[in-house]
Parts: C-alpha cells; sequence; structure tokens
C-alpha cells in the first residue's frame, strides 16, 4: 500500500507541475510572437545578424 | 527585447560571517566524530545491530562530510575579509545537509528495531522536499523584482564577458572533472570491450573482472563524463539566457567537488564488489544518496537563475535545461526510492528499473544535449532557428512522450500486456518531437553546411544532433515487438546505447566545451590539428562501433531465435565484432586523450591569445601547408 502512496504522490506532484508550467507559459506570453523570440539569444551587438531569416552574416564572436 | 533588471538586494538574516561559519562547521565536525565513537563502543558492548552502520555514516559524512566542507570553505575565502560576504546559502546548505544526514541514521535505527512501517528513505525525502521548498520559498521571495524595476532598460544586465567572468572557476570545475572522469571511463570500457573477446586478459584480479568494470564504465560515463559536463554547459547557458551572473558560485564550487568524492567512492565501491546489481543505479545507496542531494543544489540555482533573470522570454533551450534539473533529480530519487528504500517486488521492480535508466537518457541528457545544440547552431551560423514554434512543441511533446517509453525495454517479460503496450505506443510518439528537432535543425544549416569545413564547434554539435535523429528513431522501431525480438539481448542494443549516449549526446557536449572554454579562459585552443585528431578519431570509432555491433548483433539475435543454432557458435561468430569494438573504442581514446590535452592546455593558461575562434582552415601548419600551396 506504502509503495502505491509513494507512486501516486511522485506523478501527482510531476503532472501538477507541468501542468502548471504549461499554464504559466501561456499566461505570460511565452508560446507568442515565435519568430522574435528565436532571435532572443542575440545581443545587440549581434543583432544585425539576428532578425534575417537566411542572411549568412556572423555575430561578432560566433565562429 | 524585454528585460527584467536585476533583483533588489537581498535583505540580510543577520546570520555572521564565513569565519564563524566555519568555526561552526567544525565544531559540528566534532560532535559527529563523538557520536561515532559513541555508537562504536555502543556496538562493541551490548552489540546494537543498527550501531555499526549508523557509526559509518556517521564518521564518513558527519565527521569527514563537515570537516571536508569546512576546510573547502576556509580554503576558497581565507582572502576575504571577515564578515564581507553573505554566506545565507551556505548556511542553509549546511543545516540541510546535517538535518538530512540526522534523519538519515535515525531511520537506520528506527528501521532496525522495526519502529519505521514506512522505511528509511521516505523519512530522507522528507526533509529533502521540504528543504527544497523552503529553499525555492527563500530564493524567490528575496529575488523576486519590483515593479518599478521591470522598466529599467536592457543594458543594466551584465555583458557577455561579465557573465562569463561569473562562471569561469565554477564551469571550469565542473568541466575538467568531466574530462578526467571521461579517461578513467574510457580505460574501463576498453577493459570490458577487451575481455569480450579475450576473457583472460587480467582475469586474475577480481576487482578487474568484466562484471565490475562494465558498471564502473557505465557510472563513470553517466555520472562522471556526461552528467559533470552537461552540468557545466547548463550552468553556463543558463547565466548567459538569463543573462545574469552565475549565483552561489562557491556552493556549485563544493558541490562539484562533493559529487566528485560521492562518485569516487561510489566506483570504488563498485569495483570492490559492492554494487546494488541494478543496471543505470549500481552506486551503493549512500553514494547516491549524495548525487541526490547535489541534484538539489542544482535544481535551486536553476531555480534562482530563472527567477532572478533579466530576459523576460525563455528560450527553448531554458525550457530543456530547466525540465533536466526538474525531471532528473525527481527521477532518482524516485527510483532510488521505489527500488531501495520502499522496494517494490517482483517483476515491478524492473518496471521502475526501466523507466528510470531510460530516462537517464530521455529527461537527463537529451535535454541537455538539445538544448546546447538549440543554442550553438545558431550562435555559430549568426542566424536563428528555422521555426521556434516547432522547437517549443518538440519539448512539450518531450516531456509527454518519453517518460513512458521505459517499459519497452520488458517486451516479452512478465508483465500486464497494456504496460508494454504504453511503452511501445509513447515510443512511437516519440517521432514527433525528433522529427521537430531534425527538421528544425536541418533547415536552420540549409544553405551553411560548408561551414562544417571551419568550425570544430558546428561539426561536434551538427554530428550530435544528426545522431540525435538516428538514435531516437531506430530506438522507436526497437520498441516494436517484431523487431524487438530479434535484437534484444544481442550486442544490437548496446551499440543503440552508445549511438544515443556518445553520438549524440557526448558529441554535442564536446562541440560545447569547444564553444565556452575560450570564453572562460579568455584564450583560443592550443592546435586545430589536434581537434580534427579529435574529431575524426571519435567520429570514425563512433562508426566503426556501431556498423560493428548493429550488423552483429542483428545476427547474433537472428540466429539466437533459431533453436537449431547451438548457442557456442553464435557466441564464437560474435568474436570478429567484439574486436572491432575494441578497436573502435581504441580509436575513441586516442581522441579523447587529444581532447584531455586541449582542455589542459586551456586551464594552465597555454591557449594562443587570437581575437577570433579557432578555425579548422585558418591555422594549417607547416607540416601540413604543401597541401595548400598544390
Amino acid at each position: 500500500m506504502s509503495t502505491y502512496i509513494t507512486i501516486w504522490a511522485f506523478m501527482l506532484a510531476a503532472a501538477i507541475s507541468v501542468a502548471w508550467a504549461l499554464s504559466w507559459a501561456i499566461r505570460r506570453g511565452q508560446l507568442q510572437n515565435t519568430r522574435a523570440q528565436a532571435a532572443s539569444i542575440f545581443d545587440p551587438d549581434e543583432r544585425d545578424a539576428a532578425p534575417r531569416r537566411g542572411s549568412p552574416t556572423l555575430s561578432t564572436r560566433g565562429e | 527585447m524585454s528585460t527584467i533588471p536585476a533583483s533588489r538586494p537581498r535583505a540580510p538574516l543577520g546570520l555572521p560571517g564565513l569565519p564563524t561559519l566555519v568555526s561552526l562547521g567544525c565544531g559540528v565536525s566534532v560532535c559527529w566524530l563523538a557520536f561515532g565513537l559513541f555508537l562504536l563502543g555502543l556496538d562493541r558492548v551490548i552489540h546494537i545491530p543498527a550501531a555499526e552502520a549508523a557509526c559509518r555514516d556517521a564518521l564518513s559524512f558527519g565527521f569527514a562530510g563537515n570537516a571536508l566542507a569546512s576546510a573547502a570553505i576556509w580554503f576558497y575565502t581565507r582572502r576575504q575579509p571577515n564578515g564581507q560576504r553573505p554566506a545565507e546559502w551556505l548556511y542553509l546548505t549546511g543545516a540541510f545537509y546535517n538535518a538530512l544526514l540526522g534523519a538519515l541514521l535515525t531511520a537506520i535505527f528506527l528501521t532496525a528495531f522495526d519502529f519505521l512501517p514506512y522505511n528509511l528513505p521516505i523519512v530522507v525525502a522528507l526533509p529533502l522536499g521540504l528543504g527544497a521548498l523552503c529553499a525555492v520559498a527563500a530564493a524567490s521571495s528575496a529575488a523576486r523584482p519590483t515593479a518599478a524595476e521591470h522598466e529599467v532598460h536592457e543594458q543594466a544586465a551584465p555583458g557577455r564577458a561579465e557573465i562569463d567572468a561569473s562562471c569561469r572557476q565554477v564551469v571550469v570545475a565542473w568541466f575538467v572533472s568531466a574530462v578526467v572522469w571521461l579517461l578513467f571511463g574510457s580505460l574501463l570500457a576498453l577493459l570490458a570491450s577487451i575481455k569480450l573477446h579475450s576473457p583472460y586478459f587480467l582475469a586474475n584480479s577480481a576487482w578487474l573482472t568484466f562484471g565490475r568494470v562494465r558498471p564502473a564504465h557505465l557510472n563513470a560515463m553517466t555520472y562522471g563524463w556526461a552528467s559533470m559536463s552537461g552540468i557545466g554547459t547548463l550552468l553556463w547557458l543558463q547565466a548567459r539566457l538569463c543573462r545574469i551572473t552565475l549565483p552561489f558560485r562557491e556552493a556549485l564550487y563544493l558541490v562539484a567537488f562533493y559529487w566528485n568524492v560521492a562518485l569516487a567512492y561510489g566506483l570504488f565501491r563498485i569495483l570492490a564488489g559492492d554494487s546494488s546489481g541494478v543496471e543505470w543505479l549500481e552506486l551503493p545507496m549512500y553514494s547516491a544518496m549524495g548525487l541526490s542531494l547535489a541534484f538539489v543544489v542544482l535544481f535551486l540555482t536553476s531555480a534562482k537563475m530563472l527567477l532572478t533573470r533579466r530576459a523576460e522570454h525563455l528560450y527553448v533551450s531554458q525550457w530543456y535545461l530547466f525540465g533536466a534539473v526538474f525531471w532528473f533529480p525527481f527521477l532518482f530519487i524516485a527510483a532510488n526510492v521505489l527500488i531501495f528504500a520502499t522496494p517494490v517486488g517482483g517483476s515491478v521492480k524492473a518496471v521502475a528499473n526501466w523507466w528510470f535508466a531510460h530516462n537517464v537518457l530521455g529527461l537527463w541528457l537529451t535535454p541537455i544535449g538539445l538544448a546546447t545544440a538549440y543554442y550553438l547552431i545558431p550562435k555559430v551560423l549568426g542566424r536563428p532557428i528555422h521555426s521556434y514554434y516547432l522547437s517549443i512543441l518538440g519539448f512539450w511533446t518531450v516531456g509527454l512522450f518519453y517518460n513512458w517509453v521505459g517499459t519497452h525495454h520488458l517486451i516479452g517479460g512478465p508483465l500486464p500486456a497494456w504496460l508494454i503496450s504504453v511503452g511501445v505506443v509513447s515510443s512511437l510518439m516519440m517521432f514527433i518531437p525528433v522529427v521537430t528537432v531534425a527538421v528544425n535543425h536541418h533547415l536552420t544549416m540549409v544553405g551553411h553546411f560548408h561551414r562544417l569545413r571551419q568550425s570544430p564547434t558546428l561539426r561536434f554539435t551538427v554530428f550530435g544532433a544528426m545522431s540525435y535523429t538516428l538514435v531516437s528513431l531506430q530506438g522507436s522501431l526497437m520498441a516494436l515487438r517484431t523487431i524487438n525480438q530479434t535484437t534484444h539481448f544481442t550486442h544490437y542494443t548496446i551499440a543503440h546505447a552508445h549511438l544515443g549516449v556518445y553520438a549524440f549526446f557526448t558529441m554535442i557536449m564536446f562541440g560545447a566545451y569547444y564553444y565556452i572554454v575560450p570564453r572562460l579562459t579568455g584564450r583560443e585552443w592550443w592546435s586545430a590539428p589536434l581537434i580534427a585528431v579529435h574529431f575524426w578519431s571519435t567520429a570514425i570509432g563512433m562508426s566503426i562501433y556501431f556498423v560493428a555491433l548493429t550488423y552483429g548483433g542483428f545476427m547474433q539475435g537472428k540466429q539466437m531465435n533459431d533453436p537449431d543454432v547451438p548457442f557456442l557458435r553464435i557466441v564464437a561468430q560474435m568474436v570478429p565484432y567484439l574486436q572491432w569494438r575494441s578497436v573502435a573504442g581504441s580509436l575513441m581514446t586516442v581522441g579523447h586523450v587529444a581532447f584531455a590535452f586541449l582542455v589542459l592546455q586551456m586551464v594552465r593558461g597555454q591557449g594562443r591569445p587570437m581575437p577570433g575562434p579557432t578555425l579548422f582552415t585558418g591555422h594549417m601548419p607547416p607540416l601540413f601547408a604543401w597541401r595548400r600551396r598544390r
């Protein structure tokens, strides 16, 4: 019996966490404006390369 | 890009400075020593059954653990002015560690006298969970920015150089430790491989028998090389993507030291014959508990970075990384509880075992590997990923499906058919995230494949990303009952496992080293040709390994299903494939030695001062220059 309680406690905790994370992401707009967000890893000095999809321009330090 | 500014300064908790903490640690250590000696006397005089185990834990974890931690804190901070550094986090860690140990010893006694129906690790897991919750709550409340602070412009965020400087010591500690474990694991792998076709090789030493060397290799590679390199990369990536300096640096430095000690002790016990015998969980319980604690610290660090981040948006790599640090401690602790602490019975134990074992790759190494690839490929190319939407879809489908696939390892076992079917269906559903990742990476690379000739980072990373597609599709097909009945219990499965952990994850980690280490040390790689040696020896070695064992394993499976073929004939026919395995392993080891030498040179400050990155074609030495002249 204790084993089943343990398993279900773990599963419940995981399920609640995932559901909360997904709802948080939707509420905070993390799943919107994806095109701009793809460029969020580039700093301002790398910006010239970031937004133009297909551009072969290199970043300042990137190889 | 919208940003969140730095958190306001944390309110002091009124705790004394570091010298007091070191004194306190020494005092606690002496208390544990006295308690351990008391238990030893108790065991000798009145022979209490649990006293010996409790004494061992009190002396090793209580006395030695506190003393080592205190010494490390003193050594690392001895030049800091008294009371100048806030030590709340170290106080919290110390209190948490000793509370955990106290709970563990109490549980040992209660279990020994049957006072504890719910068994040992539940008692351990309880303070672990409570402590984690308290720490997250404390970090959250202390670090949450005010509404006004949201309006500060993004220039307030530290630059890349400042972030890299904050990561330097911690990430280098994790990286260098990982390389040491890579060399040690490679040596064990070679030993195990040679023994498969030459069983009398070093057969006189019990420590070097196949049954000990093989699990030691697996654990050295999984928890030593793969996990430590992955954690180093994870910390650097999180700091970069959150646009903050690395928090809890002292604690993370100590955790790296603590991780090495726990793992070294666990491997020593495996080689001494004290393996638990459960695949992928061979480390003894006391070593696994140590790693659990380290995982909790990593989770807290990651949570702290997310809560105090200055970039509002979470890039897809951050989703993967936070998923990894959330999922894996959960898996690791849950598996240890279900298998060792409150052991489930019979074949259910195998379910728990393979649920964990498959998810080591699926929910720990895969998210870190993919997060790294999603960062490095766009960065090196200087262009964003092809479809951000696909990348997010890939993350959530990995989270949804990967957790269930482990039971396909038990096809044919004494389990309910529905349970196996869940594993098979989930394995096939993994086509969705795999295809999204493959399409995304490929379309990002289209038009830029020529860059593979120049960039070490890109070459290793793309090799790893392509291997991810291959290993995942192969794994999905292996879950089908018709294919599984041939490939199960054969070397085909070994080739598949290495394709995942080595060709996918390890190659991406190599790429991460070539990108990150120059940014940490401020120098470029010592020798481009040596990087080429590293790449080609590992890539060719892995290819030979995969082809030989895949083909040999498939033939092995076909013959094993034929009752007319004697088993000994199958064993004899496998010898050439196993010899090719040793050749492939030797090639990979050559690459590892070259890689270790390069990392050593960088850590020693022998890297080259160059403004740009190390490229294959840009620095051809005179020895090879004749080809260019022709």
